[in-house]
């Protein structure tokens, strides 16, 4: 019993580590012209998780992609964005659950060192793929996040070397 | 002139707006990247009766901070002679009085290039209201050159004429292909002392020419002409730009002998204002490589500062740093 009890955890950290964040799409503000998206894009590429970054020129928004080896950054890949001179419009990350069952927004979900704090939630099993909206004024544009003000509820606890966010389930 | 104003009506009005903010002659709110470097290299060139006139510049401009801009400039120019002209303030004496009175201007006078020194230029951003595909910013910007011309005109010029300070505003708004730039601004020139030559024989008299105050005003526009739609980085992007370039300007003052403020007859040392018009276009290779040409004409009242029409190149390339950040 205490065997088949050992095993059960060590199979649902080994679970744990496995959750991913598989991209993220973000939408600039500010951008009206090629060079200018272009500073963005090698802002963002700067970062030493990032493998591929993929702008849409015309909508000003970007595909990023990420390397097996390290922690996402969400706050990194939105200040790249300040850095290159402009404002996110939106952030929002496909995340791959492989850890729990997400039923209650009381949950913290935590990736590497990212802990994701609900402000609303749709209930998604293990091994599902979501899409979480970023909140906050770094994340949205200033419209955009009033509307969310009143959902924040924060329940998770920043710690030593992890960063909280709020997010949205979409 | 009218054809061009034309063409730039039509585009501005009738065709569904994104924009350009990268003006040939003046600079506007946004900033270079956070830790990018740009190079720009560029060049004005006049006739003056028979002396071609040019200046060429070399400036250096870093993202300090996404907010703060700074840029140094280095000029060589034929504008001036070492010192100033011989003619530009003389006296007479009769009996025990002794009068001053500057000269007339000589025009092409032949004067090598010489180095002019370096300038300064920071620009703060303090309000960024960004959507998509639009924005407006607001920027404070400084200047300081350290400058050592010959200048004998009362209009100042941090970039290649004057030493002293600078300083002003600029308000930009992008929509889609439209932008359109005000900037205004105060500069507060220093002096400079060289010699002209005594009419009595008893050699060179120290001459002080202190330069007007004055106050500067830029509206600039800018439309993205080509691509129709933006798909890639390669896409050649074609710009056209309209700006109006003004400047108001005190009389100078210049002091010989320890006797001060000249009474001064040339225009070329009186206040004075003006306004020209700089229709420009551009091109954007590979979303980096920006080549600038624009022309300068009079609209209301001249500059003394240079001649007509004034010939504008520049080059301009950013250098993105490629260390990767943890």
């Amino acid at each position: 019993m205490k065997k088949t009890l050992v095993t059960f955890l060590l199979l649902i950290t080994a679970l744990s580590s496995f959750a991913k964040v598989l991209s993220v799409k973000i939408g600039v503000n500010g951008l009206t012209c090629p060079m200018c998206t272009r500073s963005v894009e090698l802002e963002i590429r700067k970062l030493s998780f990032v493998k591929d970054v993929e702008m849409n020129l015309e909508h000003t928004e970007g595909l990023i992609t990420f390397k097996d080896d390290g922690p996402v950054n969400f706050h990194k890949i939105a200040k790249a964005v300040v850095d290159a001179g402009f404002t996110v419009r939106y952030l929002s990350a496909e995340i791959k659950l492989d850890a729990e069952e997400l039923v209650s927004a009381d949950v913290c979900y935590t990736i590497d060192k990212s802990v994701f704090n609900f402000a609303e939630l749709k209930k998604a099993a293990v091994g599902a793929t979501v899409n979480l909206l970023f909140i906050g004024k770094a994340y949205q544009e200033k419209q955009e996040f009033q509307k969310w003000k009143a959902k924040i509820r924060p329940v998770c606890k920043s710690e030593s070397g992890k960063d909280v966010y709020t997010v949205a389930m979409l | 002139m009218r054809i061009f104003f034309l063409i730039l009506s039509c585009f501005f009005f009738y065709y569904p707006s994104s924009s350009q903010e990268l003006f040939p002659l003046t600079e506007p709110a946004s900033n270079i990247p956070k830790g990018v470097i740009g190079v720009r290299l560029f060049n004005q060139t006049y006739q003056e009766g028979p002396a071609i006139r040019g200046m060429d510049a070399l400036r250096v401009m870093y993202g300090l901070l996404p907010r703060l801009t700074l840029m140094a400039t280095a000029t060589t120019s034929n504008h001036h002679g070492a010192d100033f002209p011989a003619n530009l303030a003389t006296h007479t004496h009769s009996g025990t009085q002794t009068t001053y009175s500057t000269g007339s201007y000589v025009v092409g006078i032949h004067y090598p290039y010489q180095f002019n020194g370096v300038s300064f230029y920071a620009k703060f951003r303090f309000i960024s209201r960004d959507g998509q595909n639009t924005h407006f910013r607001m920027t404070a910007y400084g200047a300081y050159s350290l400058l050592n011309v010959a200048h004998d005109e009362a209009e100042p010029n941090l970039l290649d004429d004057t030493k002293g300070f600078g300083g002003g505003l600029i308000v930009t708004y992008l929509k889609n292909r439209f932008a359109v730039s005000l900037t205004g601004g105060a500069i507060i020139p220093g002096s400079h002392t060289g010699t002209v030559p005594d009419p009595y024989g008893t050699g060179a008299i120290q001459t002080v020419v202190q330069y007007g105050r004055a106050a500067e005003y830029d509206l600039s526009f800018g439309y993205l002409l080509f691509p129709k739609k933006i798909e890639n980085y390669n896409q050649t992007n074609f710009n056209i730009y309209m700006e109006f370039m003004g400047k108001s300007y005190d009389q100078a003052k210049i002091t010989q002998f320890g006797f001060k403020d000249i009474p001064i007859s040339t225009p070329l040392l009186q206040k004075g204002n003006y306004i020209d018009v700089c229709p420009g276009i551009q091109v954007i290779v590979k979303s980096n490589l920006r080549f600038d040409f624009s022309v300068k004409f009079p609209m209301v009242n001249k500059s003394y500062a240079h001649f007509y029409p004034v010939y504008a190149l520049g080059i301009q390339r950013y250098f993105y740093p490629q260390r990767k950040t943890k």
